[in-house]
C-alpha cells in the first residue's frame, strides 16, 4: 500500500554507532608497546556488524563492532559481516587533541570516494569504509578514540513509500540465504545484481538496523550519492528487514551531484555531541594494579565460606621486621606475602654467597658476584626480590649487624649507631621475627620486643629439627628462647669448624619452621587477645600454640608449653626494668661481660644457691664410721 | 539430564542469546537507582569456540555498562559467564576491578583469565555448576531449557539480581 508523503522530505538515515570492546584496547596497548612503538602510520583493521538475518529489536542502530581480533582479520561467519577500516593512534595527546579533525575526516573521506568510484560495482566493502583516531596513554591505560564513518551527501527527497511487495522480499530473502553478504542490490527483471546499470532504478537495501521509525542505515547514503553521480534521478529502495517491517521508498535527487562534495562521518556520542571517546582501563590491564587485586581477592576466597571471620586487613596493615634474610627470612617473607602483609623489612649485614641461591629462594646464582665480585648485600637484594616478586610489597633492605651477647664492643660508636637503629625498626614494627643463624645475635631482639611489646616469633633449627616460639611479654608469661638456660647466652662462634658453625640442616627444615612461624603468627592476629592470648585458648581460627617442636628423623611435631623462667637472662622483669632504665649502657655492659647480665638477671645467685644445694646434698651423702664398718 | 556437550552449547547458542535478550528485564526496586537498559551491541562469534557477546548500559543516576560473555568450560562441561563493568562519567567509561560500589552479589565473583580473551574479566566460576543445575533439570529437559535455567542460576542475575530473564 502506498503512503503519499504529504510534502517531500529530505531522507533521512540513522547514523552509526561503534562498540569497542576492552579486549581491542588490550590488543592495541600490546601491538604499541612490542610493534608500532613511535610509528604512528595508519593501520589496516577489521571491523564487523551483524549479519542482517541476526538483528533484533535491540539493533536501532547500525552498528561497527571492534574487538581483540580487529587487528589481526576478523574472521567472517554466518552471524557477522567484516568491514575494513584503518587506525590512526598518535603518539601523544596534544598531537591527539590539536589534528585538524575536519582535513583528517576530508582525506578519508577522500579515500573512500576512491574506493566507491573503482567501478560500477556496489561492493559493500568499498562504501563501509571507517576510521579510528586513537591515542593510547601506556602509563594509565586510557584510550582516547574517535570512530568516522566517512558518509557523502547528495540532496534525496522521499515521496512515497510503500509497503514492499512479498514477491520481492522473499527474492531478496532467497538471495541472502544462497549468496554471499551483499548490501546493495539492482533488480533488473526479477533479478538481483550488484552491478549497476540504467536498466532499472529499482535497488534493494538490505538494512543494517531495524530502527522503530524505518529510517534506514547511514550505509544508503552512500549509495545514493553513488547512483546520483551516475545519473540516477529517481530511484526505488526497497528497504528490507528481516523483522517483517520491509518497505519501498520512491527518491528523487534536488539536486545534481558534483565533484565538489561534502564529507561528514565523525560519530557523535551518547548526548549527540561531536567529540572522542574515552576508555580508562587501567585498572584492567596495568600489571601492577592487576597484581594488587589478584593478591586481595584470592585471600578474599577464603571468606566466602572456610573462614567467613577471616580479619585480612589486620594482617595487611602489619609492618613486620625480619631479622635474617636468609633461609628462614626468605622464606618468611614468602609466605607473609602469601598472606597479603605489605610492609616488610630484612635486617641482616651479610652477602650473598655462591651456597646460598639454592635455599634462599630471594637470591639467585648472579647476586652471589655482582657488586663488584663481593656479592649483593642480603638485605637489601632480598626487599629488592620480593618487589620483583609483587611489586605492591613495601619491602625495605637494612644492612645491619644486630649486636650480639658475649662479642664485646670494640668500636662503640659503631655498636651504638646499630643499637639505636634496631631500636628505631622495632619501635617502626608491629611484629618482629628472630631469623637468625646464631643463637647469641637473638638477644638482644628478644629484650627489645619485650621491652616494646611486641609480637614476636622465633624460628630456629637444628640439623633434623626445628623450633617454632612466640614469645611472652609482661603480660602472657610464655618463655622466650633463653627461658631454659641457666647461663646467660654467649659466643659460639668462636673456636668452631665449619660444620659447627654454619646452619648444617636438612634443607626442607627451614621451609617448615618458616611457614609454621607465619601461620602461628596469622592466628596470633586472628585471636582477639593478640600477643597476649593464652597458649591453650582459641579463635575462630584455631589455637596459638606457645612452642611447635618437630623432628624430621621421625616426622613429629608437637606443641608444647614452658612459662617464662623469673630469672631469664633476656626476659625476666629484672632485665627489661634495666634495659628500661639504661639503655644503650646495659646492653653494653652485658656485651662485653655475660657475667655481669648473670648478676642482674640473678642466674648467678640461682647458681650460688644451686651450687650451695649440691654442697648440702654431698653433706648430706658423707658416709660416717659407722657406716664403713657395715660397708666392709 | 547430565551434562550438555560442547557440540549442543554450540548449536542452541544463537537460539539461547536470541531468547535472551528478548526477556532480559531490569527489575524496578525503591534501591536499584537505575530506571531503563539499553543493548550496545550483543552478538554471536566463532574463535573457533563459539561464544556471545552483550554488552548493555544501565541508565539511571551512574550510568553503568556491564559486558558478559558465555562460552562453554570444556572441563567442568558446563556454560560460563564472564563479565565486566564500566562507570560512566561523560563520555569517558572507567573499568571498574571493585564491584562493591555496585549494589550487587560482587562477592560472588573474581577476576580471572577470560576463557577466549585471555584478559581479566570477572567470572562466575564454574564448580558445582553441573550438579545444581542438574537438580532442576528433568529427563526430557531440553537444552535451550537447559541453558535458560543455567543463566538464571549461574549468569548475569546471580551477580546482578536487577537483571532478570522473563520468559515468554
Amino acid at each position: 500500500m502506498a503512503t503519499n508523503l504529504e510534502t517531500a522530505k529530505p531522507q533521512k538515515f540513522t547514523p552509526l554507532s561503534s562498540f569497542v570492546e576492552s579486549s581491542f584496547f588490550t590488543k592495541l596497548s600490546q601491538l604499541k608497546l612490542d610493534e608500532f612503538k613511535l610509528d604512528a602510520s595508519k593501520r589496516t583493521l577489521n571491523g564487523f556488524t551483524i549479519h542482517p538475518t541476526k538483528l533484533n529489536k535491540f539493533n536501532d542502530v547500525p552498528l561497527i563492532n571492534l574487538d581483540h581480533e580487529s587487528f589481526s582479520g576478523t574472521s567472517q561467519d554466518n552471524a557477522n559481516v567484516v568491514l575494513e577500516g584503518l587506525i590512526y593512534n598518535v603518539n601523544t595527546i596534544e598531537e591527539f587533541k590539536l589534528i585538524d579533525k575536519q582535513a583528517l575526516l576530508r582525506e578519508w573521506g577522500e579515500a573512500t570516494h576512491a574506493s566507491m568510484f573503482e567501478n560500477t560495482s556496489l561492493d559493500y566493502r568499498k562504501f563501509n569504509q571507517f576510521y579510528v583516531l586513537s591515542f593510547s596513554d601506556l602509563k594509565k591505560y586510557k584510550f582516547y578514540y574517535w570512530v568516522a564513518y566517512p558518509t557523502f551527501s547528495s540532496k534525496w527527497t522521499a515521496t512515497r513509500q510503500n509497503t514492499a511487495k512479498e514477491e520481492y522480499i522473499r527474492l531478496v530473502e532467497s538471495h541472502i540465504a544462497s549468496e554471499p553478504y551483499t548490501q546493495m542490490l539492482q533488480l533488473i527483471e526479477g533479478e538481483l545484481v550488484s552491478n549497476i546499470s540504467k536498466k532499472s532504478s529499482h535497488f534493494v537495501f538490505i538494512d543494517t538496523c531495524l530502527s522503530k521509525d524505518k529510517i534506514p542505515g547511514i550505509q544508503l547514503k552512500n549509495y545514493l550519492f553513488f547512483l546520483g553521480h551516475h545519473g540516477f534521478q529517481e530511484v526505488d529502495v526497497l528497504v528490507y528487514r528481516n523483522d517483517g517491517s520491509s518497505f519501498e521508498v520512491h527518491l528523487q535527487v534536488g539536486e545534481p551531484i558534483t565533484n565538489n562534495y561534502k564529507v561528514t562521518g565523525w560519530e557523535r556520542t551518547g548526548q549527540g555531541k561531536l567529540g572522542p571517546k574515552l576508555a580508562d582501563l587501567g585498572l584492567l590491564i596495568d600489571p601492577t594494579q592487576l597484581a594488587e587485586q589478584a593478591v586481595e581477592l584470592n585471600l578474599k576466597l577464603m571468606k566466602w565460606r572456610i573462614a567467613p571471620e577471616l580479619d585480612l586487613e589486620i594482617i595487611k596493615n602489619q609492618k613486620v621486621l625480619l631479622l635474617g634474610a636468609g633461609t628462614l627470612g626468605s622464606y618468611v617473607a614468602r609466605a607473609l606475602m602469601g598472606w597479603g602483609v605489605r610492609q616488610i623489612t630484612f635486617v641482616d649485614n651479610g652477602r650473598i654467597s655462591y651456597s646460598n641461591p639454592v635455599r634462599q629462594p630471594l637470591f639467585s646464582f648472579n647476586d652471589c658476584f655482582s657488586d663488584n665480585g663481593q656479592g649483593q648485600y642480603k638485605a637489601i637484594r632480598a626487599a629488592e626480590a620480593l618487589k620483583e616478586i609483587f611489586p605492591g610489597v613495601k619491602a625495605r633492605g637494612v644492612n645491619l649487624e644486630v649486636p650480639m651477647i658475649g662479642h664485646s664492643v670494640t668500636d662503640e660508636t659503631k655498636d651504638k649507631s646499630n643499637f639505636d637503629t634496631l631500636s628505631s625498626l622495632f619501635d617502626e614494627h608491629d611484629a618482629v621475627f628472630l631469623l637468625m643463624d646464631s643463637r647469641e645475635s637473638r638477644w638482644l631482639p628478644t629484650v627489645l620486643g619485650n621491652a616494646k611489646d611486641k609480637i614476636v616469633l622465633n624460628a630456629a633449627l637444628g640439623f633434623d629439627s626445628y623450633l617454632v616460639m612466640r614469645h611472652g611479654n609482661q603480660t602472657q608469661k610464655l618463655g622466650c628462647y633463653y627461658c631454659n638456660d641457666v647461663v646467660a647466652p654467649n659466643d659460639s662462634l668462636s673456636d668452631r669448624t665449619l660444620d659447627q658453625m654454619c646452619t648444617v640442616t636438612r634443607p626442607g627444615g627451614a621451609l617448615i619452621a618458616s611457614s609454621l612461624a607465619v601461620e602461628l603468627f596469622v592466628s596470633i592476629l586472628q585471636h582477639e587477645d593478640k600477643q597476649n592470648a593464652e597458649h591453650l585458648s582459641k579463635s575462630k581460627f584455631g589455637e596459638v600454640p606457645h612452642q611447635i617442636r618437630g623432628f624430621l628423623n621421625n616426622f613429629q611435631q608437637h606443641k608444647l608449653f614452658a612459662p617464662s623462667y623469673k630469672y631469664c637472662s633476656a626476659c625476666s622483669s629484672q632485665v627489661t626494668q634495666k634495659y628500661q632504665e639504661d639503655g644503650w649502657d646495659f646492653v653494653k655492659k652485658c656485651l662485653n661481660d655475660t657475667s655481669y647480665l648473670e648478676e642482674i638477671c640473678g642466674l648467678t645467685k640461682v647458681q650460688e644457691e644451686a651450687d650451695l644445694a649440691s654442697e648440702d646434698l654431698l653433706k648430706d651423702l658423707e658416709i660416717d664410721d659407722e657406716d664403713e664398718e657395715w660397708l666392709s | 539430564m547430565g551434562p550438555i556437550t560442547n557440540v549442543q552449547f554450540e548449536d542452541y547458542l544463537e537460539r539461547f542469546n536470541s531468547d535472551l535478550i528478548e526477556s532480559l528485564q531490569l527489575v524496578q526496586t525503591s534501591t536499584q537507582p537505575w530506571s531503563e537498559f539499553r543493548i550496545l551491541s550483543n552478538y554471536t562469534k566463532t574463535l573457533p569456540r563459539k561464544y556471545f557477546l552483550c554488552s548493555l548500559k544501565l541508565i539511571g543516576d551512574v550510568d553503568l555498562s556491564i559486558t558478559f560473555t558465555v562460552s562453554y568450560d570444556e572441563f567442568y562441561q558446563v556454560p560460563v559467564c564472564n563479565f565486566r563493568v564500566n562507570k560512566y562519567q561523560g563520555e569517558q567509561e572507567q573499568a571498574l576491578t571493585n564491584l562493591c560500589e555496585i549494589d550487587c552479589n560482587g562477592h560472588l565473583v573474581k577476576l580471572d583469565s577470560h576463557p577466549i580473551f585471555d584478559t581479566p574479566w570477572f567470572s562466575i566460576h564454574p564448580c558445582e555448576t553441573l550438579q545444581v543445575v542438574d537438580e532442576f533439570m528433568g529427563p526430557e529437559t531440553g537444552v535451550l531449557e537447559y541453558l535458560k535455567c543455567w543463566f538464571g542460576l549461574y549468569g548475569l542475575p546471580s551477580v546482578f539480581p536487577m537483571l532478570q530473564t522473563r520468559y515468554i
